[in-house]
C-alpha cells in the first residue's frame, strides 16, 4: 500500500465563524502503479484532499500513511515525504522562476544536495520524460514558452526529485485542445514507462475518464463512488449529472437510447467506444 | 523591433446586428488579439475596424465604442473589483455618470438577466466562478452594450458553471438581441452560435455555419482543434455506410437519428 488514508476530517478555520467542514470522514487506499483519476464539482474539497497526502495540510482528525509512515506523528521527516509525492499544483506556470529552463528544472535536485553531475543527469532525464530536447531549451528562459510548454517544464521540475507518485492538480485547465491532449499524453506515458503512480485532479470528464484506470468522485467532502471508468458511467450517470459534472456527449447519447428502451450499453468513454457498440447493435441498414 | 510578431494578417469580417458568433483557434492563433481590436483596446497596425460606422482609430468616438462593446474576459477574479455584487454591476454606470434612479433599474434589471438578483448583497469572493462570470457579464450589460465580446469566459469553470454562462449567453442573443462574440477552447459551446470562425496564425481559416464548419474534421484536427464528440461519431457511422446526417450537433438530434435503426 503506498498511500492509506483513515476516516480523515478536515474542517477550515475551526472555531472560527467561517468554519467549514471540507473533508467529511475519507478512507481510500492508493497502491503503487495505480493511474487514478479524482473528479467532483468546484469546492468539493478535491485540492483539500490532496495536500494532505503530502502533509502541506494536516486533518482535523484521522490517520494518513504513506508507505507505511504515519505523516502526523511526532518527528516524521515530512521533507522524505514530499520527495516521494510530487506534487503539480493548479496552473503550475505560475510558479516558474528561475532564469533559464536548465536551473528551473535544477531546483529541487540542488536543494537535495546533488553534485552538479548528477544534477545535469536528473535534469536530461526529465526533459525527455516531458519530450523537451535538452540542447534546444536548457538556455531559453521558461518565460519565452507557450502555456502548454511552461506546463511541461513545471511538470519537468517535480520529475526531476525523482517521486515515486505523481499528483496533477487540473494539469489541463486553460490549454487548447491539442495542448491538452499532449499533457495527458505525457503523463500516459511516464505512468507506463515508469510505472509512476499518477492522481491527476480535474473536472474534465472526458478526456480523464479516457485516461485513467480508477475514477473517484468526490462530493461534498466525501468520496461517495470509486471504481472503473466504464462501471460508473454505465450505473452512476444521473449521479454524476445531478452533482453538476456532466457526462462527455457519447455516454450521454448511449444513455438517452437506453432511456427510450434501447438494448445498448451506455459505459461507453469515447467515440470509439461508441461506434463500435452501435455498429453491433444497428440493424444492417445502409445509404440509399 | 526586432522580434515583431504578426498576430493579426489580412482580416476581414463583417458581424451583423443580432449575430451570435464563435471564434475558435489553438493558443496563439490570434483569437484574443482579434477580440481586443473590437473595442479600440488594440488598434489595427493597417486596415480599419468599424463598429456602428464609426472606426476604431478615430479617438473622439474611442468612449461610446466602448460603452457599445462589453467585454468579459477569462478569469472572474480579475475583473471584479466591488465589494458587494450590485456595487461592482453599478461601477460601470457610475463612471458614465448614470443618475442614481436609473442606474438602481439598469443594476436590477442587468442582475435579473443573468439570474443573479438573490445574491445582490452578496460578497463577489464567496460566489462560484460561473456566478462570478454571470456578474461580469451584468457588469458589461447594465451599460446597455449592443455587442458582447466574451473571451474564453468559460476556461476556468466546472462543467455547471460552463452551463450557467452558455445559457445565459444564449438568452442575450434570443430575447435581448445583443450580438455576440463568443472565444472557446470547447467545441459543443461553439456549437450553440450561428456563425463559426476558426482562426489559424492570425487568419481566418475557416468560416460557416457551425454544422459546415465542424465537419471538416481532417482541417480542424491541423488547426489543433476538436470537433464535439456527437458529430465526430456521427461522421464515423456515416463513412460506415449509415444513413445519419453528418451534421449532427446535437445529442438529442443523434438519439433521435439512431433511433430508426436500433
Amino acid at each position: 500500500m503506498f498511500i492509506h488514508l483513515e476516516n480523515i476530517c478536515f474542517t477550515y478555520s475551526l472555531g472560527m465563524p467561517f468554519e467549514t467542514e471540507v473533508l467529511k470522514n475519507i478512507n481510500l487506499d492508493i497502491d503503487n502503479g495505480e493511474f487514478i483519476g479524482l473528479i467532483g464539482h468546484t469546492g468539493c474539497g478535491k485540492t483539500t484532499l490532496i495536500q494532505h497526502f503530502n502533509g502541506l495540510l494536516t486533518p482535523t482528525s484521522g490517520k494518513i500513511y504513506v508507505e507505511g509512515i504515519d505523516l502526523n506523528k511526532k518527528g516524521t521527516n515530512l521533507r522524505l515525504v514530499r520527495q516521494k509525492i510530487g506534487l503539480v499544483f493548479q496552473y503550475p506556470e505560475n510558479q516558474l522562476f528561475e532564469e533559464t529552463i536548465y536551473q528551473e528544472i535544477a531546483f529541487g535536485p540542488r536543494k537535495l544536495g546533488l553534485s552538479e553531475e548528477k544534477i545535469e543527469k536528473r535534469v536530461r532525464e526529465a526533459l525527455k520524460m516531458v519530450d523537451l530536447d535538452y540542447n534546444l531549451y536548457i538556455e531559453r528562459s521558461p518565460f519565452s514558452l507557450s502555456g502548454g510548454e511552461m506546463r511541461r517544464v513545471a511538470l519537468a521540475s517535480i520529475l526531476s526529485i525523482r517521486p515515486k507518485m505523481l499528483i496533477l492538480d487540473e494539469p489541463t485547465a486553460n490549454l487548447d485542445p491539442q495542448g491538452r491532449d499532449n499533457i495527458l499524453f505525457e503523463i500516459e506515458k511516464i505512468h507506463y514507462n515508469f510505472g509512476m503512480t499518477v492522481v491527476l485532479v480535474s473536472h474534465n470528464m472526458e478526456k480523464v475518464a479516457e485516461t485513467v484506470k480508477r475514477l473517484l468522485v468526490m462530493h461534498r467532502g466525501e468520496i461517495i463512488i470509486d471504481g472503473a471508468p466504464q462501471e460508473i458511467f454505465e450505473k452512476h450517470a444521473n449521479d454524476l449529472v445531478k452533482m453538476g459534472l456532466g457526462l462527455p456527449q457519447v455516454t450521454e447519447c448511449m444513455h438517452k437510447l437506453k432511456a427510450k428502451g434501447k438494448d445498448v450499453y451506455a459505459g461507453v468513454l469515447t467515440v470509439d467506444d461508441a461506434e463500435s457498440e452501435l455498429l453491433k447493435k444497428m440493424k444492417r441498414t445502409t445509404k440509399k | 523591433m526586432k522580434d515583431q510578431i504578426e498576430a493579426l494578417d489580412s482580416i476581414n469580417l463583417e458581424i451583423k446586428k443580432g449575430d451570435f458568433i464563435s471564434i475558435i483557434g489553438s493558443n496563439g492563433s490570434g483569437k484574443s488579439t482579434l477580440a481586443k481590436h473590437m473595442n479600440c483596446l488594440l488598434l489595427p497596425t493597417s486596415g480599419d475596424i468599424w463598429v456602428d460606422e464609426m472606426n476604431t482609430k478615430d479617438k473622439s468616438k474611442t468612449w461610446e465604442i466602448r460603452r457599445k462593446v462589453g467585454m468579459v474576459f477569462q478569469n472572474p477574479d480579475n475583473q471584479i473589483i466591488a465589494t458587494t455584487v450590485e456595487d461592482d454591476i453599478a461601477f460601470g454606470l457610475e463612471n458614465i455618470g448614470i443618475k442614481t434612479k436609473l442606474m438602481r433599474e439598469r443594476v436590477d434589471w442587468a442582475l435579473e438577466i443573468v439570474e443573479m438578483q438573490e445574491y445582490k448583497k452578496s460578497e463577489p469572493h464567496l460566489l462560484s466562478g460561473g456566478q462570478k462570470q454571470r456578474v461580469a457579464i451584468a457588469g458589461a450589460i447594465a451599460l446597455h452594450s449592443s455587442y458582447l465580446v466574451l473571451d474564453e469566459p468559460t476556461a476556468m469553470l466546472d462543467p455547471q458553471g460552463r452551463k450557467e454562462v452558455i445559457n445565459i449567453v444564449k438568452k442575450l442573443n434570443l430575447e435581448e438581441n445583443i450580438t455576440i462574440v463568443y472565444i472557446t477552447h470547447f467545441m459543443e459551446e461553439a456549437a450553440e452560435s450561428n456563425w463559426v470562425i476558426a482562426l489559424d496564425k492570425g487568419k481566418i481559416a475557416l468560416i460557416g455555419k457551425p454544422e459546415e464548419v465542424f465537419t471538416q474534421i481532417d482541417i480542424l484536427k491541423q488547426l489543433r482543434l476538436d470537433v464535439p464528440q456527437i458529430t465526430e461519431l456521427a461522421l464515423k457511422l456515416n463513412k460506415r455506410g449509415i444513413d445519419i446526417s453528418p451534421h449532427i450537433l446535437k445529442v438529442e438530434d443523434m438519439v433521435e437519428s439512431l433511433c430508426l435503426y436500433i
